[in-house]
């Protein structure tokens, strides 16, 4: 198999706000502690943590959006410390932080994103077509963004991730605050681009996420790999829940 | 391909003017504003000064024999008032039925001819605008009169026509407006690039449309140069239509509500007004940038808009400083000092005192200082504490 996604041991602490600092009793805050793991081609790898855990860190790590403090990740061997731009160019990025603007259309942030992305017309329009079609995204590609439910920016916002028809895609809780109609269409959706040998990787705290989609998974808690292989092996066919809470009590102790 | 410039710029033109609100506060409004605000001040003005054309004055004991009685008829045709009835036309005036009531001392001429310095007593109500005004044009014409009995020698005395201001009226108008317009363009242009940029930068950063355009390949210089290019243009916009609610408005001001040559703006040639577009560009681009750099550190355009305030009381101040100089700076060196180098060069456009050099170093050192904010803006773009802090 083909490595195509390297983290090596990337940390990355975070200098907490004053509203923290109460909370946490301290000055900083460890959000990864040498991370490694690695995703081959065309599979789906997810990183399944509790909150806080350091997911949507290592994924902005991965997305250049951030910098590790230290350690590496490659994207077809791209460093994302050493060369950002090229990374953003393979990769297509989706988390709930990046909103897009009210005063746009769907249409209008399409052809922008393609432009920003050196998309020949001629594969822009096709492309569109395609997206827009599949998410139902032609029936409201003119109405402006602030107008739409969550749903639609949703699925406005997957198009334009993949605008470019990028090999790597990264989606951070890519079904969180859906309502169930449209998290399905994002979840079949992730099976498509599978079977098109799209590698994936993705961050979730939904199990049954990850037990539909995902090829291998790697357990995230307090900013440390827990476990990383694949479902089967790290299930043993129990449920991915409960072998995730026994790896908890392992390392926090119990729930409280 | 496109520059990713230039899509950059394209798209933040397309963003304000997809905002209808920002169009019409940022854009409409400034110069509408304008234009209403000083033509009401001026009508307003020319009511207060000009005497109103119906009014009714009494006087009592008119001293007819002297040329101020000819001159009191003349201008006010007065009914003359017998003394038993002044408390009655005292009340009158006290309800707005009457505007002036005079009343000559009985003995007025005696007393003129002995020097004995009469009083002359005037009655009116500083609450009627016809009263206040009628009262103003007697106590002027009176004043004129008293002057004339002790003259002794006449100053420029207006005779045959003669002019003594050897000042031609376009030297008048560019000296009036060197002063006023440098301080009101600078503020006014500022207040539009804090109106787009903040919006731009504090805003994209708030609502998280910022990190959606950092994740694309393109280079954060070509987003930040991209930004000031577009938020420059759109500032410049601002900026010219205060200046059309200023061309238009000035006048009227200045003539109190009438269409006097006081202030006539058709004595600038059209390369005047490109030099001045010009200055006004590379200014709004050094601008922009210092507010998009204080707009990147903060959180909200609502806490970028308070950071600003302390360089808008700079670049007023700066403004100011042209109604307090007599010329525009000759020095070149003058001219490489951002901000003030637009001040002088405003000054001296409109006071027909600008050289082409000053005006090209002007020009260049406000786009260098821009491009220089723009690199700051860059690095501030690669920062994460900067571009993510909670």
């Amino acid at each position: 198999m083909q490595e195509i996604l390297t983290v090596r041991e990337i940390s990355k602490t975070f200098n907490l706000s004053a509203k923290q600092r109460k909370i946490e009793k301290a000055l900083k805050k460890t959000a990864l502690d040498k991370l490694s793991f690695s995703a081959y081609k065309g599979e789906i790898f997810g990183l399944l943590g509790p909150n806080g855990a350091g997911k949507t860190t290592a994924l902005r790590i991965l997305s250049t959006l951030i910098q590790p403090d230290s350690g590496d990740a490659e994207i077809e061997g791209i460093s994302v410390r050493k060369n950002p731009d090229e990374v953003r160019k393979k990769i297509g990025f989706l988390t709930s932080e990046l909103k897009l603007d009210d005063y746009f259309t769907p249409n209008y942030l399409f052809n922008f994103f393609s432009s920003l992305y050196k998309v020949e017309p001629s594969f822009m329009q096709r492309r569109k077509k395609e997206l827009f079609e599949k998410f139902g995204i032609d029936k409201f590609a003119e109405v402006r963004i602030a107008d739409l439910s969550t749903g639609m920016k949703q699925k406005v916002s997957l198009a334009i991730a993949i605008v470019h028809d990028p090999e790597i895609l990264i989606f951070d809780e890519p079904t969180n605050g859906l309502d169930v109609l449209t998290a399905k269409i994002v979840t079949d959706f992730l099976a498509e681009l599978k079977k098109q040998g799209k590698t994936i990787v993705l961050s979730t705290h939904i199990f049954s996420l990850i037990e539909k989609v995902c090829d291998r998974v790697g357990i995230i808690i307090n900013g440390k790999m827990t476990v990383c292989d694949t479902l089967g092996k790290i299930t043993e066919n129990r449920p991915l829940e409960d072998v995730f809470f026994d790896i908890y009590r392992q390392e926090v102790g119990e729930l409280e | 391909m496109k520059s990713n410039i230039l899509i950059i710029i394209k798209k933040e033109l397309h963003r304000f003017f997809s905002d209808k609100r920002m169009v019409l506060t940022a854009l409409v409004m400034p110069g509408l504003m304008i234009y209403l605000i000083y033509t009401f001040m001026g009508n307003a003005f020319s009511g207060l000064v000009s005497p109103p054309e119906d009014f009714s004055v009494g006087v009592v004991n008119l001293p007819d024999s002297l040329p101020l009685g000819e001159t009191i008829l003349s201008l006010f045709g007065p009914e003359q008032v017998p003394e038993s009835d002044i408390e009655n036309r005292k009340e009158k005036i006290k309800n707005s039925e009457e505007d002036l009531l005079i009343v000559f001392p009985a003995t007025f001429e005696e007393d003129i001819s002995a020097r004995r310095s009469p009083n002359i007593e005037i009655y009116y109500s500083s609450v009627s605008a016809a009263s206040g005004a009628v009262y103003s044009a007697a106590v002027n014409m009176l004043d004129e009169y008293e002057n004339s009995l002790a003259n002794v020698f006449d100053v420029n005395k207006a005779e045959g026509g003669k002019v003594y201001d050897l000042a031609t009226n376009e030297e008048t108008t560019g000296f009036f407006l060197a002063s006023m317009m440098p301080m009101l363009l600078i503020t006014l242009l500022f207040s539009g690039c804090v109106a787009v940029s903040t919006e731009s930068i504090a805003g994209e950063k708030e609502r998280g449309t910022m990190a959606t355009l950092l994740v694309t390949p393109v280079r954060r210089s070509e987003i930040a140069i991209g930004k000031i290019a577009g938020l420059a243009a759109l500032a410049l916009g601002c900026g010219v239509s205060s200046f059309i609610g200023l061309y238009f408005s000035l006048p009227k001001l200045m003539s109190f509500g009438g269409d006097s040559d006081l202030i006539n703006m058709k004595i600038y040639k059209v390369w005047d007004f490109a030099a001045l577009i010009f200055v006004l560009l590379s200014t709004a681009c050094l601008l922009v940038s210092l507010v998009a750099i204080i707009s990147a550190f903060a959180k909200s355009v609502k806490e970028a808009t308070a950071t600003v305030m302390p360089l808008m009381i700079v670049v007023v101040l700066i403004g100011l400083s042209a109604i307090f100089s007599a010329s525009a700076k000759t020095g070149i060196l003058w001219y490489s000092i951002p901000v003030y180098n637009s001040v002088q060069t405003i000054n001296g456009i409109f006071s027909f005192n600008y050289s082409m050099p000053n005006t090209i170093v002007t020009i260049v050192s406000n786009f260098i200082c821009s491009l220089i904010a723009a690199l700051v803006l860059t690095q501030m773009f690669k920062s994460e504490k900067i571009m993510f802090s909670k």
